[in-house]
């Protein structure tokens, strides 16, 4: 269930307030529930209500969903959602499934298109195998072509941030994403 | 080899640098947040930490000349809130011990380690600059990136510790000086199409975000799915739209009633002339209508870096700094800080008024 105030978070807090018979009910993630001040410490028994409802939130979440947990830091998904952070890079892998409702909250049907980093680790089991498999199966001396095309365009780059011709750097740094994503879709 | 002294003394800091459209842009700011293949920064054993920062201090100590590598433990805690006032590093950082940073002080950028992520690529300009910013931050970008993998799926982009931050990393921001539309109660004008474009706006006081001196922050929120380019283009864009209603404002205001503005601007700078005792806020409020005064040529007295300078340097740190004591209260930092603005203002102006 998402947040009703962000509509992006998941929410793991969840109030409900009955006033003459009518339920009304309030979902908020953590940030959103510290944003409208919802800190208030019960004042005789000492327990801050979100810790208390975060309890609650356990024991439903563990009858539905499995404990996976992430072989490498030991995160599981519950620890997450207290949290709203990851342990590790890993995570993304050991708890692919528990996490895809929230990833696909996020890219809300769009693909990633920015930059790639000079090492692309592989990861992830699903699609960068495949992109593996299709760089492997391109023309290798077409492939260096435009991998040296690329070294050299890099070079000419540096040289000109330093020298602050930031347009003719633009061009170059345009020129050089689209090599890259060919050399990556080829 | 460059000292932390020559850093926290720069007599040529990016604010008193002339930039692109100053009269309204403060200052244009780009992150890149990176991870690497550790348990991410709330997550790090000091085992790791320490791993991490013999990584950056190795990177830092290949070119010493330009690069300095500074654990914020290392620093005691007026030199952190220096650092903090210049912002060079978060609040976060300034209050935790587990982070350092690395200056370049030829490229005038700089990478935060071990904040809310393992690095954070941050270069910030003069003026309306934005990708001029992310030109200088994608080399440091680069330049790091061959001495340390990054954590990336071509599915996901950049992994974040939030996976609702993934994507590309790209943070960029810029400080907006818009009295005219706050004088006129016109900020709520901008507010939907900020929203719309996928930007947010907001105060700049640090902790708290309050709106001070009619200074704003105009940041993007993530959103999947767009290149680097096409954020900096929906800034551009945004950012071109408020400078357009901003510079309509100023000059409504001024035909309006020009001696209601000449009074506004002048009051303003009679209040700094000759206040013995002033805090930072009621500082900020009416440098930043002296601001306005020298934009509008109501004030010719004064240079406008000079205004600049002094947003920044009547900052608790700064105020130590510059007469070399150490404050033992509140009060006490609003009697320098009358007496420095004073001095300032009486030493850098052209004073037959």
């Amino acid at each position: 269930m998402l947040c009703d105030r962000c509509k992006t978070r998941i929410a793991t807090i969840h109030l409900a307030e009955i006033i003459k018979d009518v339920k009304s009910e309030v979902h908020l993630c953590e940030v959103c529930a510290r944003d409208v001040g919802f800190n208030t410490r019960i004042s005789d028994g000492g327990i801050a209500i979100p810790d208390m409802l975060s309890f609650l939130n356990i024991d439903e979440i563990e009858d539905s969903i499995s404990r996976s947990k992430c072989s490498f830091c030991g995160t599981d998904f519950i620890r997450y959602k207290q949290a709203g952070k990851l342990g590790c890079p890993e995570c993304y892998v050991y708890l692919e499934n528990e996490l895809l409702p929230v990833i696909n909250s996020l890219k809300n049907g769009a693909e990633y298109c920015g930059k790639f980093p000079a090492n692309v680790k592989v990861k992830c089991k699903g699609s960068v195998d495949i992109t593996e498999r299709a760089f492997k199966g391109a023309d290798t001396e077409n492939e260096d072509s435009v991998l040296s095309e690329i070294e050299r365009l890099k070079e000419q780059l540096k040289d000109a941030v330093s020298e602050e011709r930031y347009e003719d750097a633009a061009n170059l740094r345009d020129r050089i994403r689209e090599l890259e994503q060919m050399s990556r879709k080829a | 080899m460059f000292t932390i002294d020559e850093i926290l003394n720069n007599r040529n800091p990016f604010w008193t640098q002339k930039g692109p459209r100053n009269d309204i842009v403060l200052s244009s700011r780009v992150r890149l947040a990176r991870n690497t293949n550790l348990p991410f920064a709330h997550n790090l054993d000091d085992f790791d930490c320490e791993y991490l920062f013999s990584v950056a201090e190795n990177f830092a100590s290949r070119n010493q000349e330009s690069l300095k590598f500074i654990k914020i433990s290392d620093l005691d805690l007026h030199q952190k809130r220096l650092l903090r006032e210049k912002n060079i590093i978060t609040s976060e950082m300034e209050s935790g011990d587990n982070s350092a940073v690395i200056i370049d002080k030829d490229k005038d950028g700089t990478i935060l380690i071990n904040d809310t992520d393992h690095f954070k690529i941050q270069v910030i300009k003069s003026g309306f600059q934005l990708h001029k910013a992310f030109m200088v931050a994608e080399t440091l970008d680069d330049e790091l990136n061959k001495f340390v993998p990054y954590t990336f799926l071509d599915t996901l982009g950049y992994l974040s510790p939030d996976p609702l931050r993934c994507g590309t990393g790209l943070k960029v921001s810029l400080i907006l000086h818009l009295p005219a539309l706050t004088i006129l109660k016109r900020i709520s004008d901008l507010v939907p199409f900020v929203k719309d474009g996928g930007f947010q706006i907001g105060g700049t006081l640090a902790g708290s975000g309050r709106i001070v001196g009619g200074l704003y922050l105009l940041s993007n929120k993530v959103k999947f799915g767009l290149s680097e380019v096409e954020v900096l283009d929906a800034a551009d864009d945004i950012a071109n739209r408020i400078i357009k209603l901003e510079d309509e404002s100023r000059d409504d205001f001024f035909d309006a009633s020009r001696r209601e503005f000449e009074d506004f601007v002048w009051r303003a700078l009679g209040l700094l002339l000759y206040s013995r005792r002033i805090n930072y806020v009621e500082a900020i409020e009416n440098l930043s209508r002296v601001r306005l005064g020298i934009i509008m040529s109501v004030i010719k007295e004064y240079d406008l870096s000079l205004v600049n300078d002094l947003m920044v340097k009547i900052q608790w740190s700064h105020l130590q700094e510059y007469f070399g004591i150490r404050f033992k209260s509140i009060v006490d930092s609003d009697d320098y800080r009358a007496y420095m603005i004073r001095s300032e203002l009486t030493k850098g102006g052209d004073r037959n008024v």
